[in-house]
């Protein structure tokens, strides 16, 4: 019995593991943060994040250094989480809170200049497209 | 039916008479210009197989009698023009119609000639069918009204509907359905097709012919694509751009694709649904619909000619990178539930310095080769 129910639950954490492999948000963000690299098919499941992007963020990095190039590649996550939050799905993730908050984490790690506005950038992006949605969704 | 001129003064007067030489009854709308053809007036009238309906134009005018919207033919209208229109269904209508203009003056009747309207049959519309299993397409039996010279869909008189295989699709009244691939030859034939009125054939005797019409039905697959198009995107940030400032190596591109069936003909269908799986850049697999992507010219299925865009394609980083690949097995997801592959490629990118990059393909299935290169 307890051999049965050992197999059921390794073919079903197997599922869960394979399910993870394929177009899981945080694998997509994972592999941001470690390659650096964003491609086509992971801004089609960002696009649809919004601040749950930034929660998986927080996920991601907490067993990471905060280099320069990890830094860049958080901003990257943020940027294409609220590339447009119209599309996400969540309502309440429409609105940058943790987003906003790993931003202000991130200004604090550095002292890179350039970093520095790329984040203030990154920071108003998040706001301007925020601000716009909420207009359009008035109208 | 066009008719010629009406004509109603203090010495003249016009009435006309449509008769139905058809097995059926039918409603036909009269409706007469005047005012040099700036306004009308209409009557819709139901005739029965053998009757004939009366129009006197005098007392439509001198007892201002109201047309089907209310509207009566002022007083002092003299002369016009009519045609006559058959609206009911089925189409099975074997109209004839003639005129008389009497001069009360002198007793002179001036008859306007009684002629059955019929159709030339000018066989399918498409001559050449496309469907897809379990899809339904239009075929249309056509015709040229010989009253109106204007073409038609004369489905109606046609009985019997046949394909050459009912294994590769099936044929009812005006549409063929899809069964299996491949290429057939549509039928459909009549015995009493109306011809209008030639030789001795005179009302009620309206002429009616066998016809025979045939054409070609071909059920598609998707089978592979081609590309029409690659579009490198602008760098910028949110939807419609490519690389960001904040990931300004690499390449993104727009890919816009055509379905091709079984024979390389394009598949011009709005209900496929294109849907991609493999390796990413990264190497982690992928396995989703291409679209919508959020760009405006992405869209779940693809348009009505068969296309669809694979956007935002591509890759950018934040630092400099030699050489990345990714696979990508494209199939179309149809409306039966099945899943044709039309493609299966690898890229090839680089993104070596900042604002520039590079992108190739290189095509495993159907055939080999490479048709999407971009550099930026």
């Amino acid at each position: 019995m307890k051999l049965i129910f050992g197999i059921c639950l390794a073919l079903a954490l197997s599922g869960i593991a394979r399910g993870q492999a394929v177009d899981d948000p945080e694998v997509v963000v994972r592999q941001i943060i470690n390659t650096g690299l964003i491609q086509g098919w992971d801004r089609k499941v960002l696009l649809h994040l919004g601040d749950a992007g930034a929660v998986l963020l927080t996920k991601v990095l907490a067993d990471k250094e905060l280099t320069s190039k990890t830094i860049g590649s958080v901003l990257i996550v943020i940027e294409e989480s609220f590339a447009d939050p119209s599309f996400v799905e969540i309502a309440r993730d429409r609105r940058p809170r943790t987003a906003l908050l790993v931003l202000r984490y991130l200004e604090l790690s550095t002292n890179d200049a350039d970093l520095k506005k790329h984040i203030a950038d990154t920071g108003k992006h998040v706001r301007d497209r925020y601000a716009a949605s909420l207009k359009e969704g008035k109208q | 039916m066009e008719g010629t001129q009406w004509r109603v003064d203090s010495n003249h007067n016009s009435i006309m008479a449509v008769g139905n030489g058809g097995a059926k009854p039918v409603t036909a709308v009269i409706t007469l210009f005047y005012d040099q053809g700036t306004k009308q007036y209409g009557m819709e009238k139901q005739i029965d197989p053998d009757s004939q309906v009366w129009v006197n134009f005098a007392d439509l005018i001198q007892n201002q009698i109201p047309d089907k919207d209310g509207n009566v033919l002022p007083e002092d209208t003299k002369s016009g023009t009519y045609s006559i229109q058959v609206i009911s269904h089925p189409l099975q209508a074997v109209l004839y119609e003639g005129k008389v203009i009497t001069d009360k003056t002198y007793g002179h009747a001036t008859y306007g000639c009684i002629i059955c309207c019929g159709y030339d049959s000018t066989g399918f519309d498409p001559y050449t069918a496309y469907g897809s299993v379990d899809a339904t397409t239009t075929v249309s039996a056509m015709g040229t009204n010989t009253c109106t010279n204007i073409s038609q869909s004369i489905d109606d008189f046609f009985s019997t509907w046949w394909p050459s295989n009912a294994s590769i699709f099936t044929m009812s009244v005006g549409s063929m359905t899809g069964v299996s691939v491949g290429t057939g030859t549509t039928n459909a034939s009549t015995t009493t097709l109306p011809v209008g009125g030639q030789g001795m054939d005179r009302p009620p005797y309206c002429p009616q012919r066998p016809a025979v019409n045939q054409g070609t039905g071909t059920v598609q697959v998707p089978t592979s694509l081609s590309v029409l198009s690659v579009t490198l995107l602008p760098n910028g940030q949110g939807l419609n751009f490519g690389c960001s400032g904040l990931a300004n190596y690499g390449i993104m591109v727009d890919t816009k694709y055509q379905v091709l069936d079984q024979n390389g003909a394009p598949i011009q269908s709005a209900n496929m649904t294109p849907h991609e799986k493999g390796i990413g850049f990264g190497g982690s697999p992928y396995d989703k619909n291409i679209g919508p992507s959020g760009f405006t010219n992405s869209t779940a299925t693809t348009a009505a000619d068969g296309t669809f865009h694979d956007v935002p394609f591509g890759v950018c980083g934040n630092g400099a990178f030699t050489s990345v690949s990714a696979t990508q097995n494209i199939t179309m997801i149809m409306p039966d539930g099945s899943t044709p592959a039309v493609r299966s490629q690898s890229f090839t990118a680089t993104g070596q310095s900042a604002g520039h990059g590079t992108l190739k393909n290189s095509i495993s299935s159907p055939g080999t080769g490479s048709d999407i290169s971009a550099t930026r």
